[in-house]
């Protein structure tokens, strides 16, 4: 997989939560588990007009706290319907799980949101946490991402991964 | 350098010699915990990934817990079918009605959860199972991942050491406690931390009172609660465990993330108020507010502790007529002891309903609140919805105030209550 990524911005503030921010909660009660129908509903009560204009490899930058609350999977399997990764200040346990489990590379750093406006062209390198503003030039070091989780997100997300882990498995 | 007790328990099954904070691994969970709600959806969905085998049926231990017995045909349909699913996977620990009880509790109780292991559970509050020095975080939907694989990530936490001192006044219960705890830490300081209990205060708890603090911290985003095992842990494990133990402990050197020491002197009883369980005010800024219903039960607070606290302020006295009062012991095995000690006995002539164990109104499906009713109770959480409509307002107390607020109509403490009112 190429963990190199151009793409534009997409700033978002703190405290986004998962349902009803990333993905309106009626897509969980419905059971919708298609990731390019889940697409069209990205962000739709905060950011409207998000589905329309994203492009595959293009980076959700976010505040503290993204997608907090219930860890439904439809938010994060919205954003992997859209093709994009994720560069937030924090997250807590239960989403990043799922935002790994549904394939979407990710990045945590502390600031990162100070360094980004809405619509500037970054570059990010989740395999060394590097991430550069290529209007401002400022460059960034975030952790970089786990080999474990590059592994799952490379084979396309958790249920994709379990399935190549079993048929290595003797 | 010393590792904590939880990386100990991670690098043994993740077959490391030692794990640092921050690694992430792959580990192979030494149980399972799995109950009748989900499992059937989990069991289904593998078998439409044409997956027929999960790694590890032996680790799988399986409760009726969520709706026992079944309140419709439709659930009645799953539990039927589901026999046959856990048969087909090879799954033969199953506790159903009568031999059950809420999963965190029973599993402890029925002595397969031991000191170092590593549990997983579909549901949140297995935290509870750090009462024996277990390290036990909940997943979800990866479940399906994990049966299959017979392994799951895990990030090494940080830890963040409890010490309790002091002894608590009369009247303020272990959840009186874990209340106070984990308001004092708040989930910023908690998130993806193990909270690990000790001190003094801990060393004369008894498991209920354990159970209680390990259950509440996934409240606050911790991935576990935990106490090593002591003296008490292996007394109460003599006559359960399934399988022979060591008294596993962190390093003397083990580096932690904090350490916060809280007198258990000081404490008052403690009220969480809504809308979060981690926003807990004292007992007498919510004095007087009116109850509707009065709940006493779920994984933090249906066990002996909480109803010899009901039954002893219950004695002699009637519900408030306006009030609705539910009882139900956390397990068949508490359900059992609790009416040889002839503690149902006296909340039902109280006028409670005491019924079976389940994880019931705490989940919503058995006496769900009206729009604007109040209820005060030792449910897990008092998010709105938790047990009905969104619209109605859930306390947390411990058990005595709650019999209290039963008994007067609204939130009491037990010691003002009219001598035999």
């Amino acid at each position: 997989m190429d963990w190199l990524w151009h793409g534009r911005a997409w700033l978002f503030g703190d405290d986004i939560p998962n349902d009803e921010g990333i993905m309106p909660l009626r897509m969980c009660r419905q059971q919708i588990y298609d990731a390019v129908v889940l697409a069209q509903a990205c962000f739709e009560q905060v950011r409207p007009e998000f589905a329309d204009q994203v492009r595959p490899r293009d980076i959700v930058v976010a505040g503290r706290n993204f997608g907090y609350g219930n860890p439904h999977i439809q938010g994060f399997l919205g954003l992997k319907g859209a093709g994009v990764g994720v560069v937030a200040e924090s997250m807590s346990r239960g989403p990043l799980r799922a935002c790994i489990n549904a394939g979407v590379p990710l990045l945590l750093h502390p600031g990162i949101t100070s360094v980004v406006q809405d619509g500037d062209p970054i570059e990010v390198d989740f395999e060394t946490g590097r991430l550069t503003n290529l209007r401002s030039s400022v460059s960034v070091q975030c952790d970089p991402m786990p080999a474990v989780m590059r592994e799952i997100v490379a084979a396309g997300g958790g249920i994709a991964h379990m399935k190549q882990r079993l048929s290595a498995l003797p | 350098m010393g590792m904590t007790l939880s990386q100990k328990i991670l690098a043994r099954t993740g077959g490391k010699r030692e794990v640092a904070v921050g690694d992430v691994i792959w580990v192979e969970p030494d149980l399972f915990q799995l109950h009748d709600l989900v499992l059937p959806h989990y069991l289904d969905t593998l078998k439409s990934y044409g997956i027929d085998n999960i790694r590890y049926p032996e680790r799988c231990v399986v409760f009726a817990d969520h709706e026992v017995p079944a309140q419709t045909v439709r659930v009645a349909a799953i539990k039927r079918q589901f026999r046959n699913q856990l048969a087909d996977y090879g799954i033969t620990q199953f506790h159903s009605e009568g031999n059950h009880g809420i999963s965190h509790q029973a599993i402890v109780e029925q002595g397969y959860v031991l000191p170092g292991m590593l549990v997983v559970s579909v549901d949140t509050h297995v935290t509870t199972l750090g009462c024996v020095g277990a390290l036990a975080p909940p997943i979800n939907y990866e479940a399906i991942q994990a049966l299959a694989m017979g392994e799951i990530w895990l990030k090494v936490p940080d830890t963040l050491k409890v010490v309790l001192t002091g002894k608590p006044r009369p009247g303020v219960y272990s959840r009186d406690i874990a209340q106070h705890v984990i308001a004092r830490l708040g989930p910023e300081r908690c998130d993806y931390k193990v909270i690990e209990f000790t001190g003094p205060a801990v060393r004369d708890m008894n498991m209920d009172m354990r159970m209680t603090l390990c259950n509440v911290t996934v409240d606050v985003g911790a991935k576990s609660g935990i106490i090593a095992a002591d003296e008490v842990t292996a007394t109460y494990l003599r006559s359960r465990a399934r399988a022979s133990f060591e008294l596993l402990q962190g390093d003397p050197d083990a580096v932690y993330a904090g350490v916060v020491e809280i007198d258990l002197g000081e404490l008052e009883p403690m009220v969480a108020v809504p809308p979060r369980p981690d926003k807990v005010v004292g007992l007498s800024s919510v004095a007087g507010i009116k109850v509707d219903q009065v709940y006493i039960g779920s994984c933090a607070g249906g066990r002996m502790e909480d109803l010899r606290a009901a039954a002893e302020v219950l004695r002699g006295r009637r519900v408030h007529p306006d009030v609705r009062m539910i009882v139900i012991p956390t397990s068949q095995e508490i359900y059992v002891r609790a009416s040889e000690e002839g503690l149902l006995r006296d909340i039902a002539a109280a006028g409670a309903v005491v019924g079976a164990p389940s994880c019931g109104p705490c989940y919503g499906n058995l006496a769900p609140l009206a729009d604007g009713e109040v209820c005060i109770g030792t449910g897990t959480t008092n998010i709105p919805g938790r047990m009905g409509s969104a619209q109605a307002s859930i306390y947390l107390s411990n058990a005595a105030v709650a019999a209290a607020s039963a008994v007067a109509g609204c939130i009491t403490a037990p010691d003002s209550l009219a001598k035999e009112g």
